[in-house]
């Protein structure tokens, strides 16, 4: 997509529709909070993504996003311009939260499928640390291959050994190693993300940890089905399985990655959501499991945790 | 004597980052040098795993290698012979332990062997060994008997812990079919007698 500059912010959009012709421009508007609610509510205004047509994401009420925003916001685009044939537009984007998805990578590991407008020329008035610099922190990366896979846990020990104590970090890296695998040894989609962030969580020696893994690919249905193949079952069914540690294998191993992380969350009294296609599970505070069926179609799989966390000392 | 093994050479062979050991394709490109290394021993021998400081093992890795190799030794096809661990942190502990309770876990296709499995892991620097994975209490106060005795037979046994012949015997065959103790067959005047042994584990030369 050509940008022609402009000085007025409306300008801006106008001109990069009329330099594609799409027949039709729909701009959704994101929720404020973009978490496992706001994602929901994203994944309810895709369901109607037409060809032909430019999507403008506005973020003009967004005020938070994590993890599980973060990788729903690629997944949007994605599906945007998968199906419309042109990157998703952000547009209204706060200096702040530009400068923060900038610092999360957002731009960059995303380029191909969102751009945001009216920020150009923008510089930071202190300079933006570089992601390697900050502990706590694992901007979206992309998991295509075995090597994306392995550098990503490379980054991860990088941010999180000094800030988490061992065990923890230990853990939550075996965890991210399992999730990210999965992605791309089972869902055929080579554009998959990952992303992790720490937040304070008002007790001194504690911090909140959440990470949120996601792809565009098969689903857990359609991998467990190949080889467990009851039609009947509703999705639901089958992402109850995979968290018991069913597997697609033909040889019957495998299946560890979720079992894993539902354990770490168990242990930390965290939460576990996990969504793929018309379903979600969700696993907090070891209570029982609360299942959701018919929920607006998402392609592939997203699974997002919450732990907290002892810190390093 | 035990044959000592050093993982960076698995790292080195398979151009992975230092100390890395994660997912389950890894594990299967790892898993015939290991299987290779084994397979060259001596009868009698035990080979020990050794790993690097700062090292990281996923599940799925430890799964497709230490867990395979074990399960592999228990059903004998590799003779007598054993895998101990060494140099491994509290972190890959844990995780060879949930490989090890996953693969037990209900609604996974039952493996007797994985049931079974329980393995040796030594801290670095030889300064003492645990059990990893399932072990009776009554088998792990025998093995510890072993490991001091530097040689234990079931009339010993039975004598140090007040059991008949039977069960004393049992208990060291069983220690012996898990491959956590060797032994040497002596004909006496009695008849076939065995003597148990801990593995000869080298510690960090």
């Amino acid at each position: 997509m050509i940008l022609q500059r402009s000085i007025l912010h409306g300008g801006i959009i106008l001109q990069a529709i009329s330099a594609e012709r799409p027949s039709r421009v729909e701009r959704l508007t994101v929720p404020s909070h973009l978490d496992i609610g706001g994602a929901e509510a994203l994944y309810r205004m895709l369901t109607t993504i037409a060809a032909s047509r430019c999507y403008v994401l506005d973020m003009r009420a967004v005020q938070l996003i994590d993890p599980t925003g973060l990788i729903a916001l690629v997944s949007a685009a994605r599906m945007c311009a998968d199906i419309s044939g042109r990157r998703a537009i952000l547009t209204n984007l706060s200096k702040e939260l530009y400068f923060k998805l900038r610092q999360l990578q957002l731009f960059d590991s995303a380029q191909h499928w969102l751009t945001p407008i009216g920020c150009e020329g923008w510089h930071s008035s202190c300079e933006i640390p570089h992601l390697d610099q900050i502990n706590g922190v694992l901007g979206i990366t992309r998991i295509g291959s075995i090597r994306d896979v392995e550098a990503l846990v490379c980054a991860a020990r990088r941010a999180f050994c000094g800030v988490l104590a061992e065990k923890d970090a230990g853990s939550l890296v075996s965890v991210l190693s399992e999730l990210c695998a999965n992605v791309y040894q089972h869902s055929g989609d080579y554009y998959g993300c990952a992303t992790v962030q720490s937040y304070p969580c008002g007790i001194d020696d504690r911090i909140t940890i959440r990470l949120s893994v996601g792809d565009l690919g098969c689903g857990v249905r359609s991998s467990l089905i190949k080889r467990y193949g009851d039609a009947q079952k509703p999705t639901i069914h089958y992402l109850e399985e995979a968290l018991k540690g069913k597997t697609c294998r033909a040889d019957g191993g495998g299946g560890l990655g979720l079992p894993l992380v539902r354990r770490l969350v168990s242990e930390h009294r965290g939460y576990l959501w996990l969504r793929s296609e018309t379903g979600a599970v969700t696993y907090e505070n070891n209570q029982k499991w609360i299942a959701r069926d018919y929920l607006p179609y998402l392609k592939g799989t997203q699974v997002s945790a919450e732990i907290v966390s002892l810190v390093n000392l | 004597m035990s044959k000592r093994y050093d993982l960076a050479e698995v790292t080195n062979a398979l151009g992975l980052p230092a100390g890395l050991f994660i997912t389950r394709d890894r594990g299967k490109e790892a898993y015939p040098l290991l299987r290779q290394e084994l397979i060259s021993l001596p009868g009698g021998e035990a080979l020990v795993l050794v790993f690097p400081p700062d090292q990281l093992i996923d599940v799925s890795f430890a799964d497709e290698t230490i867990l395979r190799l074990g399960k592999e030794i228990l059903s004998g096809i590799f003779g007598e012979k054993a895998i101990l661990l060494e140099g491994l942190s509290a972190n890959s502990l844990d995780n060879i332990r949930a490989a090890i309770d996953l693969g037990n876990s209900q609604t996974r296709e039952p493996d007797r062997r994985a049931k079974n499995l329980a393995l040796l892991a030594f801290a670095a620097r030889g300064s003492g060994w645990q059990v990893v994975g399932n072990l009776a209490d009554n088998l792990l106060d025998t093995l510890n008997l072993v490991a001091r005795r530097k040689g234990l037979d079931a009339r010993q046994l039975m004598s140090d812990r007040s059991l008949n012949l039977s069960a004393a015997s049992t208990r060291l065959m069983r220690l012996y079919n898990l491959h956590l103790v060797r032994r040497k067959g002596e004909t006496t005047e009695r008849g076939l007698l065995y003597l148990y042994y801990f593995w000869d584990y080298i510690g960090d030369p």
